[in-house]
């Protein structure tokens, strides 16, 4: 549901480079984001993406920007003390766990959802939940926030594809399902569908955090909707449960383009 | 004798049965079958498309929306997969859903419309709807839909190309909506769409720019339900009327059906209140019909002076 109205202009007051392609952007003051929410940022004049909210911690907001285009780009320039226009929270994020052993998976920038889930469990006094963390890279220049997620974990687990740091290998090579009672992912759609069918077809529950063209961010223009239940990834996700992705055609197969066009995920034009 | 609980909301409204009077306006959700069904199922009445062209549209860069307390200001661009793509879309819709499909076309000419329209007859649209009034998108509205001269032309070519009922969407932004109303009655179409959405813009004071990357757009929901009332009142003697414009609750469903209106679209109020809005408007306007004694089609007009 809806929590707010329009663009906040919010002030950036850190812009740190993770790797060579992402920064930690952090803005002053807290949006009461749940994780695996998003909002949409807009920088005048140049247009307006969806990002992930990372962590919500001491009056600040962080984000992970991955420099794919034109608007993360621009945000990539801003300055300490420049703003950045802010609607949302938008989406139904994450349930977050109560008690039990659960694992996070996650590849590249799509560990921003799952580092704002880490940190609520802990802010909850997680005492009752055991996180298992791995986080998936490229290679050992792309590897972040490693302190952290150890800090926000009971066992972190890394790997890179090509072994240069951590573990070698894909993140999902390395996941240990025994034992757990819930499975959470966020990242390259190839990844989640792998992490996806795995803890279905052991019976255990889980949730992905979509990615898809986000345009009105409000459930009206249907840009990003996934077949055949007509669900919104704006609205009704970006986070959804197992059996719901594995009953959708379009989950690890098929984006929308900005024609509404159905495309392979990951032959996304501009 | 009572009617049943499920005859009471049906209307009738350009040559098209309906269940209930509402109809999930043109650019909501419309763009899929997936989507189409998913507003079956909350109950909508009938559903309208996304307006198609000829060839696929991407639409504008993001910003795309703007929220304000009172509505909502939208530029899109008309994305849209095109007539080829979407005739797919539409046959596996008419397929799947047993509630009447209006396909909503558009075009640069009125040659184009003419040929998207009878192609989305030929997919299964039950009735075409003629979007000649999009507040911002040149050559696809305003510039036409604003002439009772250049809407009477259009309609007379689609008329041309489609044997399924033919709306048209109206424009509130004439001095003299009842031109245009008369205009396209005149020239074979079956009911009107009372209002489109009336052009804006919204301006960031702290960054002192327009936010909407096209710089203007549609303004929608509850702002405009005034004037859509308004137009409805003016336009329905001329025909059936799909009253649209800022419904948000049974109250605004009722208002629209005393205006004139047969049928109701609900376009914006899925934003502030979900795909639910249906089911909730459809109980609301139930009571209400009971607690007055009336059906729907004797609620219709009842509030004109010339009832």
């Amino acid at each position: 549901m809806r929590s707010s109205l329009g663009h906040r202009p919010l002030t950036i007051i850190e812009s740190e480079p993770l790797t060579p392609r992402v920064r930690r952007i952090s803005l002053e003051g807290e949006l009461g984001a749940r994780p695996g929410q998003y909002v949409m940022a807009w920088v005048p004049k140049v247009g307006e993406i969806p990002i992930s909210v990372a962590r919500e911690v001491e009056g600040r907001t962080w984000f992970l920007v991955a420099r794919v285009g034109r608007v993360s780009s621009a945000i990539h320039s801003l300055d300490v003390g420049d703003r950045l226009w802010i609607r949302g929270p938008y989406g139904r994020g994450f349930t977050v766990p109560s008690r039990g052993e659960v694992a996070l998976v996650g590849g590249g920038y799509g560990i921003a959802p799952l580092t704002h889930l880490a940190d609520t469990i802990r802010r909850r006094g997680g005492g009752d939940v055991v996180v298992h963390l791995y986080a998936g890279f490229r290679s050992a220049d792309e590897v972040m926030l490693e302190d952290l997620l150890a800090d926000l974990s009971d066992e972190l687990v890394v790997s890179t594809d090509d072994g240069s740091r951590g573990l070698r290998g894909f993140i999902t090579e390395h996941v240990r399902y025994d034992g757990l009672d819930r499975v959470y992912t966020a990242g390259p759609e190839a990844m989640m569908v792998r992490v996806v069918s795995e803890a279905v077809r052991r019976g255990i529950e889980v949730e992905a955090s979509l990615e898809r063209l986000i345009r009105c961010a409000v459930g009206l223009c249907g840009a990003c909707v996934l077949g055949p239940q007509g669900l919104l990834v704006c609205r009704d996700g970006p986070v959804f449960d197992g059996p719901t992705l594995m009953a959708s055609d379009d989950f690890g197969r098929y984006w929308r383009d900005f024609d509404g066009r159905r495309v392979p995920v990951g032959a996304l034009s501009r | 004798m009572e009617l049943e609980e499920s005859d009471l909301l049906t209307t009738e409204v350009a040559g098209l049965r309906l269940r209930n009077p509402f109809v999930l306006a043109s650019g909501i959700l419309g763009n899929t079958a997936s989507l189409l069904r998913r507003a079956e199922a909350a109950g909508a009445g009938a559903v309208t498309t996304k307006t198609i062209l000829p060839e696929p549209t991407k639409g504008y860069e993001n910003p795309v929306v703007v929220e304000l307390p009172f509505g909502l200001i939208n530029a899109m661009g008309l994305p849209n997969p095109g007539i080829d793509e979407f005739e797919i879309e539409l046959r596996e819709a008419r397929s799947d859903l047993t509630i009447p499909i209006i396909a909503s076309a558009g075009g640069g000419s009125p040659e184009e419309v003419a040929h998207v329209a009878g192609r989305l007859e030929d997919a299964g649209a039950d009735a075409v709807e003629i979007n000649a009034s999009c507040p911002h998108v040149r050559r696809h509205g305003l510039e036409i839909g604003s002439s009772p001269e250049l809407i009477e032309e259009l309609v007379r070519e689609v008329r041309g190309s489609v044997r399924v009922p033919l709306l048209v969407k109206l424009t509130p932004m004439v001095p003299d909506i009842a031109s245009l109303a008369r205009a396209a009655v005149r020239a074979g179409a079956d009911g009107l769409t009372a209002i489109n959405t009336v052009k804006a813009m919204y301006i960031d004071v702290e960054a002192m720019a327009p936010v909407l990357s096209n710089a203007v757009g549609g303004l929608s929901g509850p702002a405009i339900r005034p004037i859509a009332v308004r137009a409805v009142y003016e336009v329905s003697r001329f025909g059936d009327v799909i009253g649209t414009g800022g419904v948000e609750t049974w109250r605004d469903a009722a208002e629209m059906l005393l205006a004139g209106a047969r049928a109701v679209g609900i376009g914006t109020a899925v934003m502030t209140r979900g795909l639910r809005v249906f089911s909730e408007i459809g109980e609301g306007l139930t009571s209400y019909l009971r607690k007055k004694g009336l059906t729907l089609p004797e609620l219709v007009g009842r509030g004109r002076r010339d009832c």
